[in-house]
């Protein structure tokens, strides 16, 4: 039975304690939280740093004693193996309850206080709030909706297939780019609300602190208030299905006239958009805005060519729900047809109610090119009309 | 499974039974306590309305409590070989079920015969009526036990 | 009245059984089933890491070069699973079967039989586990369950039917391990050698009597979850959907009130060895027996009363938060009396390092990184930051694989001369310490940047700023899954022969377990040895 040689052991050790305070007291934030920009982030770094500090202490500490002893009590030293089993006589006692006195300090003074403090502010989302933003998750996207001024819109990733597949190169801010920021003024505490409509989300900017979950049926909130202009992202951080890893969270922070502006520009497109429902459209309009919608909307699941993804997510092409008939004689939804597949969604599955989150024109453009487009030659199409007129 | 061998003037006895370390009411402490934890978890549970764990917790108290009581009944199992004058009794419990023979030394022929239990049991014979001892003995305690007899049966 | 007890030659060989496919599919001895459930584990640990280095290698670039989202979800989950209840759960029900009855002087376990059918349950459950994916290849079904093992209510409710293929493997791993704990908790109360009393116990039993216990009064709430999900997906209930009046939390709830406590299901059987361990290559009396036990049973009553700490992002209330924090936070003090009991074990001892020992010095040193790093994940406000990020996916590997899995190849090595007769390779032994404690380090290290850095886990592709830290994580975790091999052909060959072992084995062994020949007999302790010194 050969003795080891205890320096390898000893630089192991030396190593790992290394790595380890690597994590606290480089400023670089490749080893750290990335650059906190909210008063919870700066909180948090501030309490994880100092978190970091003690348990590296708290680590090399308690392993030097215990290399130390690696190193003098070996057998090939030819010590005598002392009996002792445990504490005996109030000096022993002393010594053996010390350290619980010093990590009950630790556990309750040192880390509780700071922690307790945090995490009251983190959760008093209604104090001097100046305005709510209401982030819906969906799969695979976010809607966010400003109460205050009525608009609402839904931000996908718009990293192209090709760069995941590996056939194009790859973008600076690949997997973490949108079509739609959500934009947010600078210095104003912002109350976030979070829901979802299908399974649990969670909604995730790393350098805001901030990581709360988004689930079905119920309302959570945080809040945020940024004090620099940037641009800001993070992703789903609860698996939520097929495209978990692409649903990515990108904040664009603003100075307050900015975002006044951002909120005219937005108003005017949804005036535009909503006074597209009530004029008649061309076939040929609805199949261009439906391609372009149902590459966003729908390509995630039944693919770009129809195909689907069976059994989970069905095909279109040839689907006998989709070749079915459009409306009922009078006009009506038909049960489980193709527009109410679409408005209504199905239950229990992925398919959502498209109604709660698409404009009249998507959702007629939408409905218009799946039954003309991978070889469902029906012919029909739906106005938006129509569509308002179902809801 | 441990036997004991008593002497007393002109009588020998041993007595074979299950080494057991849980008392009864150590039993009971250890039923009443794991009760009284899942009772607290699954009412807890209803209450949020999640009642489908009350059921689960029943069945597996059930079967901790048919487990313990399975080990009960066979620590109350006991062989006693009591060998006093010319007669030789046999007193067995299995399970609650007890039995005893009696032979006289003259007649009784012992021999060791694999019955149903995968090693040889003790066969006690004598005018076309039968028992077998041994099943509380580990085999070696058995062999032991049986050249014992024998050879006590013999002189 | 004077009264005798035959001490009898423990030796004799009795070994009428049957040999073949039969003696192992009918045994009820205590040793061949437990050498059932180790050759299982082991099998089953290197599905559950074929699978995960497929992930790692899917990871080890961004972009999706192996496979689909769908399949990468399958991986992750099945992983987990099959890591933790067919190769760690198993492994420890291993060691207790093989050595609980040598420990205590029983002759076997109490109820024979249910262990028997407690180890034949495993296979069939590990089957509809992953017949899924086999299913899938012939056009059945979407493959296995692709939730992750935590089966979250709404996902797992909207998933195929690799969910209904889990929650009856779940249902019948589970019917498993409550036979598996029945049983352990009557031999351990009921089949002591005269004697020894409940304090005398070995360190290792203890732990497994707490382990038995939480696990009694864990599972039911497993169950009960599982077949909730089962009826929101197929009969209409509405448990965990918020427009039927139900709440998707109950879920998260219901399962971590299960899988908090797992976790110390998985690891007081291992904390348990390391006493032994350490007390055998330091040649000296184990430090604060009583101690340990206290701390056992302290940190099976706090894990009970602490399973929110895995969803504080879910929107708790405030005073939940800080009970949570807090609680959690006391786990670090039963802890720390375990950490004082080892490092004041090897305090003035004779050490020496063979193999079990190395692996029982890399458990202690990792598994208080995993310790530290638990109580800052305690903390809501830095736990924000950390939590569903890979982070968390670090700080638990720390804890299965350093401490869960390393702690099982202390027990493998310490035990393999005993149960085998022969010592395996001492060098051979070495080498596969040190491969895995630094590809170990490699593959998990940077996880823990990754997830500060901001990169959640279970996602198939990731930006390109944590690159360079998933190509490093991925190199260790083939080096890790390759080194396992020598694992693999260091038991082959000592199962095969190699230098015959002494009964004690190791110089400083103490114990039961070491009076017996090596290999023991078939049939041991069927005289019960009577206990007489403390342990």
């Amino acid at each position: 039975m050969t003795p080891l040689n205890p320096r390898p052991l000893g630089r192991l050790f030396a190593g790992l304690s290394l790595l380890l305070a690597a994590g606290t007291a480089l400023a670089d934030y490749t080893w750290n939280f990335p650059t906190p920009v909210t008063p919870i982030a700066r909180d948090t770094l501030h309490i994880h740093n100092e978190f970091m500090v003690i348990i590296t202490v708290l680590f090399v500490v308690v392993f030097s004693i215990m290399v130390y002893s690696m190193i003098k009590h070996r057998k090939s030293t030819g010590v005598e193996p002392a009996t002792f089993t445990g504490p005996t006589g109030a000096f022993q006692w002393f010594w053996v309850l010390v350290p619980f006195g010093i990590l009950l300090f630790i556990d309750f003074v040192l880390m509780g206080i700071p922690a307790f403090h945090a995490v009251i502010e983190m959760e008093d989302t209604r104090t001097k709030a100046d305005m709510v933003l209401k982030v819906t998750g969906l799969q695979w996207k976010w809607q966010y909706e400003y109460p205050d001024s009525g608009i609402k819109f839904i931000s996908t990733m718009s990293t192209p297939r090709e760069q995941i597949e590996g056939k194009a190169a790859k973008g600076e801010n690949y997997l973490l780019e949108v079509d739609n920021e959500v934009v947010l003024p600078v210095g104003k505490k912002v109350r976030v609300l979070l829901t979802s409509t299908d399974v649990i989300h969670t909604w995730w900017v790393p350098q805001f602190g901030v990581k709360r979950d988004a689930i079905p049926g119920f309302l959570r909130e945080t809040w945020v208030r940024i004090e620099e202009p940037g641009v800001y992202r993070g992703q789903c951080a609860e698996l939520c299905g097929k495209d978990h890893g692409f649903m990515p969270v990108v904040v664009r922070a603003v100075p307050e006239a900015e975002y006044v502006a951002w909120v005219d520009k937005k108003k005017t497109e949804m005036a535009a958009a909503a006074a597209g429902s009530d004029r008649a459209w061309t076939k040929d309009e609805l199949m261009a805005a439906g391609k372009a919608a149902y590459e966003k909307n729908c390509a995630a699941c039944h693919q770009a060519e129809g195909q689907g993804l069976p059994p989970a997510f069905p095909a279109l092409a040839g689907s006998k729900i989709v070749t079915g008939p459009l409306l009922s004689p009078e006009g009506k939804l038909i049960p489980d047809s193709h527009v109410d597949r679409v408005l209504n969604g199905k239950t229990g599955t992925a398919m959502q109610a498209f109604k709660a989150t698409l404009s009249d024109a998507d959702l007629a453009a939408i409905i218009t090119y799946e039954r003309n487009a991978f070889g469902n030659n029906k012919g029909d199409m739906i106005q938006p009309a129509q569509i308002k007129a179902l809801r | 499974m441990a036997i004991t061998k008593t002497e007393a003037a002109g009588a020998q006895e041993w007595t074979a039974r299950p080494n057991c370390s849980l008392t009864p009411t150590a039993r009971r402490n250890l039923v009443c306590g794991i009760l009284a934890a899942s009772l607290l978890v699954s009412g807890g549970f209803l209450l949020a309305g999640a009642w489908l764990v009350l059921p689960f917790a029943g069945l597996e108290l059930a079967a901790l409590y048919i487990a313990l009581r399975a080990l009960d009944r066979a620590d109350s199992s006991s062989e006693t070989i009591r060998l006093e004058g010319d007669r030789l009794t046999v007193t067995t419990r299995f399970l609650g079920d007890a039995r005893q023979y009696s032979f006289s030394t003259a007649w009784a022929r012992v021999s060791l015969e694999a019955g149903d239990a995968p090693d040889p049991l003790i066969c006690i014979r004598s005018h076309g009526r039968s028992c077998q001892v041994g099943r509380l003995m580990t085999p070696p305690q058995r062999q032991q036990f049986y050249s014992d007899l024998s050879r006590r049966l013999r002189s | 009245m004077n009264t005798a007890t035959h001490t009898l030659d423990p030796h004799a060989g009795h070994a009428h059984h049957p040999t073949g496919v039969l003696r192992w599919l009918t045994t009820t001895n205590h040793k061949d089933i437990g050498t059932m459930y180790l050759t299982f584990s082991l099998l089953m640990f290197f599905l559950g890491g074929a699978m995960i280095l497929a992930v790692r290698a899917e990871l080890f670039q961004p972009g999706l070069q192996l496979m689909k989202p769908e399949f990468f979800n399958q991986l992750i989950g099945v992983h987990a699973l099959v890591m933790i209840f067919a190769a760690l759960m198993p492994a420890a029900t291993g060691f207790a079967n093989w050595m609980i009855p040598l420990m205590i002087g029983a002759p076997d376990m109490a109820l024979p039989r249910l262990n028997n059918w407690g180890f034949w349950l495993l296979p069939p459950a590990a089957l509809l586990l992953t017949m899924p994916f086999i299913l899938a290849i012939f056009g059945i079904g979407d493959g296995a369950v692709a939730t992750g093992w935590t089966l979250y209510a709404p996902l797992s409710v909207q998933g195929g039917i690799g969910v209904d293929f889990a929650i009856f493997s779940i249902h019948i791993l589970g019917i498993s391990s409550i036979m598996g704990s029945i049983n352990i908790i009557a031999t351990l109360l009921n089949m002591r050698a005269p004697g020894m009393t409940l304090m005398k116990m070995p360190l290792f039993c203890w732990g497994w009597l707490v382990t038995a216990v939480l696990l009694i009064i864990t599972l039911p709430v497993l169950a009960g979850g599982v077949t909730m999900l089962l009826t929101d997906r197929h009969f209409g209930t509405h448990f965990f959907n918020a427009a039927g009046g139900g709440d998707p939390i109950l879920f998260q709830h219901l399962f971590w009130f299960f899988g908090h406590p797992e976790v110390y299901i998985l690891l007081l059987p291992v904390w348990g060895l390391m006493p032994h361990v350490l007390s055998t290559f330091t040649r000296k009396p184990i430090y604060g027996h009583t101690a340990q036990v206290y701390g056992f049973i302290a940190i099976g009553v706090l894990g009970l009363i602490v399973w929110a700490h895995h969803f504080m992002t879910a929107g708790l209330p405030v005073p939940a938060l800080l009970y949570f924090m807090y609680s959690t936070m006391a786990i670090s003090l039963p802890l720390a009396v375990l950490f004082f009991c080892w490092i004041a074990t090897m305090w003035r001892g004779a050490m020496s390092f063979e193999t079990p020992m190395l692996f029982a010095i890399g458990f202690i040193v990792l598994f208080g990184i995993a310790g530290l790093t638990g109580l800052v994940l305690a903390d809501v406000a830095a736990d924000a930051q950390y939590h569903h990020s890979y982070f968390v996916v670090a700080h638990f590997h720390y804890a299965l694989f350093a401490g869960g899995i390393m702690g099982v190849m202390t027990g493998v090595y310490y035990w393999l001369p005993k149960w085998t007769g022969h010592m395996y390779s001492e060098k051979l032994g070495k080498l596969h310490f040190w491969l895995t404690v630094i590809s170990f380090n490699f593959t998990f290290m940077p996880q823990f940047f990754l997830g500060l850095a901001g990169m959640p886990r279970r996602i198939p592709d990731y930006a390109l700023q944590f690159t360079e830290f998933n190509a490093i994580s991925t190199v260790g975790a083939f080096v890790l899954g390759l080194s396992q091999l020598l694992f693999a052909w260091n038991i082959w060959r000592c199962v095969k022969g190699g230098d015959k072992a002494t009964d004690k084995v190791w110089e400083g062994s103490n114990g039961l377990e070491w009076e017996l020949s090596s290999p023991p007999p078939y049939h041991s302790w069927d005289t019960q040895p009577v206990i007489k010194s403390t342990p």
